[in-house]
């Protein structure tokens, strides 16, 4: 049974960079509860006033 | 103990899931186990101290990723089949206090962002055909957890409802060579009698078939099949269509109106659906401040809805409940937050 999240397994722990708008970056981060459940984590890094985003990478 | 079920009379799959009599009711606040774990305090579902938006799988779940076999054999009229997809609670605040209405316009435009990274990933997995994001607000609804949370449920199937509409858009299509839901939009738009709230991106709007006294459809203006498919500003302006409703939802009555918002994306099996358009259903179940409407023999044994109001009406109440919008839909009060 090949299934196409477990190819994604790697993935798992890390922190992704989701998406951006002109005010925040989103960021996901998967983790696994302790009965084995997913649960993921969706955070909102606000971008800096002169455009720069508040983690240092340039939006633009 | 889950599985699907086939119902060879109205052929549908119905989803056994015995394991579900035993999920939490009603917790009290300090016991709720959407709220971050509070340093020294009994485990919650989110092992953090707090959190802005988080998803996971439920804990007592209808469709499982890693579902069972079936405990039961099949009948010669019945298949039976794993229940394999995935529920999620999406979270939307660490307060355990209020609901989506309580929230920013950029709180929700945020979760708009989130939810549509969950269809995304979720519409990745093999097994998954639909995505169905929803929200059921209100013990009246049948909600057993008052922390502010939604549900996605990614079926192995395309759900009746959802089947139903693609076949209508699919024929209109056939038919007039146009997509049915802008055609619906367009004649309410220039009719008004029946709109709530518009912004340049999307339409709120008893339809003039409303099967609920308030059931309210947010259309989007242009063509667009599901979520992913919006652009920034789309997200925007549906953030701000969602909050001017719900704010008219608590406004109308002065209560925190329960209500089951239902979105209807394309499918998710990789199949062409670009006769089908993205929109989201809210139904609440108030047909007055104190009266509920029920499902009863009629809706639940023959599927004909009776609707004891008029769309036209209800829809100039809920124009006239704040933030008022005016006979064309747009804000004539400002928007809070």
């Amino acid at each position: 049974m090949a299934e196409r999240e477990r190819d994604a397994a790697p993935e798992r722990e890390a922190v992704v960079r989701v998406a951006a708008t002109d005010k925040w970056v989103m960021h996901r981060r998967e983790a696994t509860m302790p009965d084995g459940r997913r649960i993921t984590y969706y955070t909102f890094q606000p971008v800096a006033c002169d455009g720069e985003r508040a983690d240092g990478a340039d939006e633009r | 103990m889950s599985e699907l079920r086939w119902h060879p009379v109205l052929r549908e799959w119905v989803i056994t899931a015995t394991h579900r009599q035993e999920r939490t009711f009603l917790p009290p606040p300090d016991y709720c186990p959407l709220c971050p774990t509070k340093p020294g305090g009994f485990a919650t579902e989110v092992a953090e101290p707090t959190y802005e938006i988080v998803a996971f799988d439920n804990r007592f779940p209808s469709l499982r990723r890693d579902a069972p076999e079936p405990a039961v054999e099949p009948t010669p009229f019945s298949p039976v089949r794993r229940a394999q997809g995935v529920c999620e609670v999406i979270l939307y605040t660490p307060e355990h206090s209020g609901s989506l209405t309580s929230r920013s316009v950029d709180d929700i435009e945020k979760l708009i962002y989130v939810w549509t990274d969950r269809f995304q990933q979720l519409s990745a997995l093999e097994y998954v055909k639909y995505v169905f994001i929803f929200e059921n607000k209100g013990q009246v609804i049948g909600v057993t957890i008052d922390h502010p949370h939604g549900q996605i449920y990614a079926y192995p199937f395309i759900p009746p409802m959802a089947a139903r509409e693609l076949e209508s858009a699919r024929l209109h299509h056939q038919e007039h060579g146009s997509c049915l839901f802008c055609d619906l939009l367009a004649h309410e738009l220039a009719d008004g009698r029946r709109i709530v709230a518009v912004n340049e991106s999307f339409a709120a709007v008893i339809p003039f078939y409303a099967r609920y006294p308030y059931e309210v459809h947010v259309t989007s203006r242009r063509h667009l099949g599901a979520l992913p498919d919006l652009t920034a500003e789309e997200k925007r302006d549906l953030a701000g269509i969602l909050k001017t409703l719900l704010l008219k939802y608590d406004n109308l009555w002065g209560i925190s109106m329960p209500y089951m918002m239902v979105m209807h994306p394309r499918p998710s099996d990789g199949g062409a659906y670009d006769y089908y358009h993205f929109h989201i259903e809210f139904y609440p179940p108030h047909r007055t401040r104190d009266k509920l409407k029920y499902l009863a023999g009629s809706e639940s044994g023959a599927g004909v809805f009776i609707n004891d109001t008029l769309a036209e009406l209800k829809a100039e109440e809920l124009r006239a409940a704040a933030p008022a919008t005016d006979g064309e839909g747009r804000l004539v009060d400002v928007l809070p937050g």
